[in-house]
């Protein structure tokens, strides 16, 4: 219904060139420890740098993302909706259990309930540190979940 | 602080968490999912409930997120402000949500997506309650957003038929621009006081042009939720194409957050000597909501538009209280938004059902149906008569407070307008209730029809018991609640000092004095006999047979037709047009707050 011709003519692109060139996924199969490390990195430091839990799992998803790019939709096949759901599910459940500690410890929803470290080191954010894990896991399989999505309906549209 | 307090932020997280909880155990629990969330939207409920007394006496009740109170008179934390008109919306939230709650486990039976369905009422309920009550301007924006994708995807729930398709559109792209308009707004402010929490916004507010922009953006945006004329084009086919049980959330809930801000900006937001000449510009945006409003419900052939176009008349009414601004008007306000949150759910059920057992969506296609399903049309009568204000009903204590303090501020002629908002309401409902319960059955479907399961209708039937309860009960329902919500929005140096200090000033901890008239009191019946005859009246015109060429009463009805049309063709079902009298509307709100700088 939406549909340009031009975007017609780039779906059928993606059948005829279902994975792109041998130098494409060389590079990209290097690159994906790099950029799942950085997104990680960029999760774990949340506190410390201008990262966090979202930015993170935003770059984890373009890692993924840049993998289905160089080698197909097959690959990314591997992730399956239900756990994606899943595993979104539980982010979001973490996000409220830690809230929930600290009403219990604290008396306020959020409070700082776990004592940090040194001022500067990695585990000075509390529960910060908590919390961008856990936004992490939701953003990363929240993203994904609607890309993969997207992407079916995509190949089923050809 | 009062004990309670600490369980404040529960009235959110509970729904939110049923929200998540629910499609992990969704499979075990596939029976009791509607349940699940009455029994999260009751414990929300209790938690705001406990709250209740210490904020109808006048305070303003103050929760720090992770204990991060303002320090130095810099407010950096997140806040749950709570106090009287907050806790109110948030209070008719839950007993629409409820109500829209029970009404769904009927109203679904026999369709799929139930899980899709719950999740997002959830969310959306979460997100009206957590606007209601959040103290932080940004969150505010923030739950805007979260109901808002929730309100989008509801909208658009039966993708199969591709009407549900288009209002979801129309509702996603006019709203976005509202979104648009309330971020732009927040930059503006924050441009202006360096804060995003709205106590301290207020304290440091100067009215700078960048600042009144903002404010004037923000209106404008929450005009947009409110369905205030030239805003309201995404409501009809909104309400029209959702599940019912959403219809009523969004007249009942959906639409008051909208008047809730926009009552905010103009009293907390706005310093004194500074809102009068937006507040008339509300009274005329008010006005003119009523007219397109009543107008378009007499021509719409649809069951469920006639019930949208008359919510986006009675916000009008209630956007004249907020614009009149004395503490009468503001408790008319407060309560007939109560009233209307109510009474138009229950009606939106009523008609839901109809539409439910018979198939029918349009006039023309039900009729006889008084025989077949009298619960319902007992239940829609009654809710007519409330909605168009009749003596003990909910909707003669809002209608005769707003006429008093209008009487008070000396604009006689809003009376008239209001005299002229019942008279069409009335008549709107009237021609629905004749063509749909009266007459001959028009097709088999309405011919075989039969009343609503009994889960559906045990919502409505406590919904209009509830109106009725409060019509009965005028004098005490301004005194302990309509009051306190008008004391809350006038005492803007009160809120800022309990939210930014966490002190209260006991001077300002009293209400003030509001005499509703008694019901009973044949002297004030005047208006409501008038609208009574008036309405019958119109309705006995827009029903009869067409007067034969060339008499008086042809002329006269001929001309009030080319309004009516030209009306009709405004609305013209273009996206872009929509947009952009959304823009329009907010640019002219700016131009009264630059005048009044």
């Amino acid at each position: 219904m939406l549909q340009s011709p031009r975007s017609r003519q780039r779906e059928r692109r993606i059948e005829r060139q279902p994975e792109m060139t041998i130098i494409t996924r060389t590079i990209i199969r290097g690159l994906l420890p790099v950029l799942v490390v950085f997104g990680v990195y960029i999760v774990t430091y949340g506190h410390l740098t201008p990262g966090g839990g979202f930015q993170g799992g935003m770059i984890l998803v373009g890692a993924i993302m840049s993998f289905y790019l160089a080698y197909g939709f097959n690959i990314i096949r591997q992730f399956h909706e239900d756990d994606l759901d899943l595993a979104e599910h539980i982010g979001a459940l973490g996000y409220l259990f830690t809230g929930l500690i600290g009403i219990f410890a604290g008396g306020t929803f959020l409070y700082n309930a776990l004592k940090g470290g040194p001022a500067g080191g990695l585990l000075s954010g509390g529960i910060i540190f908590v919390l961008n894990f856990v936004v992490g896991l939701k953003v990363a399989s929240g993203t994904l979940l609607v890309l993969l999505i997207l992407l079916e309906a995509l190949q089923k549209g050809e | 602080m009062p004990p309670t307090l600490s369980a404040a932020p529960a009235a959110i997280l509970i729904p939110l968490g049923t929200a998540f909880v629910m499609p992990l155990i969704g499979r075990f629990v596939r029976h009791f999912r509607p349940a699940l969330c009455i029994a999260s939207l009751l414990c929300s409920g209790v938690v705001l409930l406990s709250l209740g007394d210490p904020v109808l006496k006048g305070q303003t009740l103050v929760y720090w997120m992770s204990s991060w109170a303002p320090r130095d008179g810099l407010a950096i934390g997140i806040s749950l402000s709570v106090d009287a008109w907050g806790w109110l919306i948030a209070l008719i939230t839950v007993i629409v949500g409820l109500a829209s709650v029970i009404y769904a486990a009927g109203y679904l039976r026999g369709e799929t997506g139930h899980e899709t369905y719950y999740v997002l009422v959830m969310l959306l309920i979460t997100g009206l309650i957590g606007f209601a009550l959040s103290g932080d301007l940004f969150n505010q924006f923030v739950w805007l957003e979260v109901f808002s994708v929730a309100a989008f995807a509801l909208t658009a729930f039966h993708p199969e038929h591709a009407e549900s398709i288009e209002a979801a559109f129309k509702y996603l792209i006019t709203n976005s621009i509202a979104a648009f308009f309330v971020a732009i707004g927040l930059t503006l402010l924050y441009l202006n006081t360096g804060a995003l929490n709205l106590a301290h916004v207020a304290r440091d507010f100067k009215p700078t042009p960048g600042g009144m922009i903002g404010v004037g953006l923000l209106v404008g945006g929450y005009a947009t939720k409110a369905a205030l004329v030239p805003w309201h084009f995404w409501l009809p086919d909104a309400h029209a194409a959702a599940p019912t049980p959403v219809s009523a959330l969004f007249s009942g809930a959906l639409i008051k957050i909208g008047l809730y801000a926009v009552a905010r900006c103009v009293f907390t937001l706005v310093p004194p000597g500074h809102n009068d000449l937006l507040r008339t510009a509300l009274i005329g945006v008010g006005t003119a909501s009523i007219f397109v409003g009543g107008v378009q419900m007499l021509h719409q052939k649809q069951i469920k538009r006639i019930l949208a176009y008359s919510s986006v008349a009675q916000m009008g009414y209630l956007i004249i209280g907020v614009g009149l601004g004395s503490p009468g008007a503001l408790a008319g306000a407060a309560l007939h938004a109560l009233h209307h949150a109510l009474v138009k759910s229950a009606l939106f059920m009523g008609t839901g059902a109809v539409v439910r057992q018979t198939d029918a969506h349009t006039l023309d296609e039900c009729g006889g149906l008084a025989r077949l399903m009298p619960i319902t049309f007992v239940l829609v009568s009654g809710g007519t008569a409330a909605l168009a204000g009749m003596p003990f009903s909910s909707g003669y204590l809002g209608k005769s407070l707003i006429t008093e303090a209008a009487k008070e501020s000396g604009m006689d002629w809003l009376s008239l307008v209001v005299v002229g908002a019942g008279i069409f309401t009335l008549a709107g409902m009237l021609r629905l209730i004749w063509r749909v319960f009266f007459g001959e059955h028009r097709t088999t479907g309405a011919g075989g029809a039969h009343e609503a399961p009994l889960i559906m209708l045990m919502p409505i039937a406590a919904l209009m018991i509830g109106s009725l309860l409060i019509g009965f009960s005028a004098e005490g329902m301004t005194k302990n609640l309509g009051a306190w919500a008008a004391h809350a929005l006038q005492n803007r140096d009160a809120y800022i000092g309990q939210v930014m200090e966490g002190t209260v000033p006991p001077e300002s901890l009293s209400a003030p004095e509001i005499h509703p008239p008694e019901p009973g009191d044949i002297s004030h019946w005047g208006s409501s006999i008038l609208i009574l005859v008036g309405g019958v009246g119109m309705a006995y015109l827009s029903l009869r047979k067409p007067f034969s060429a060339g008499t008086l009463p042809y002329t006269l009805i001929y001309q009030a037709r080319r309004i009516s049309l030209a009306l009709r063709l405004w609305h013209t079902g273009i996206v872009t047009d929509y947009a952009l009298w959304n823009s329009v509307g907010t640019a002219l709100l700016i131009v009264p707050l630059m005048i009044q700088r």
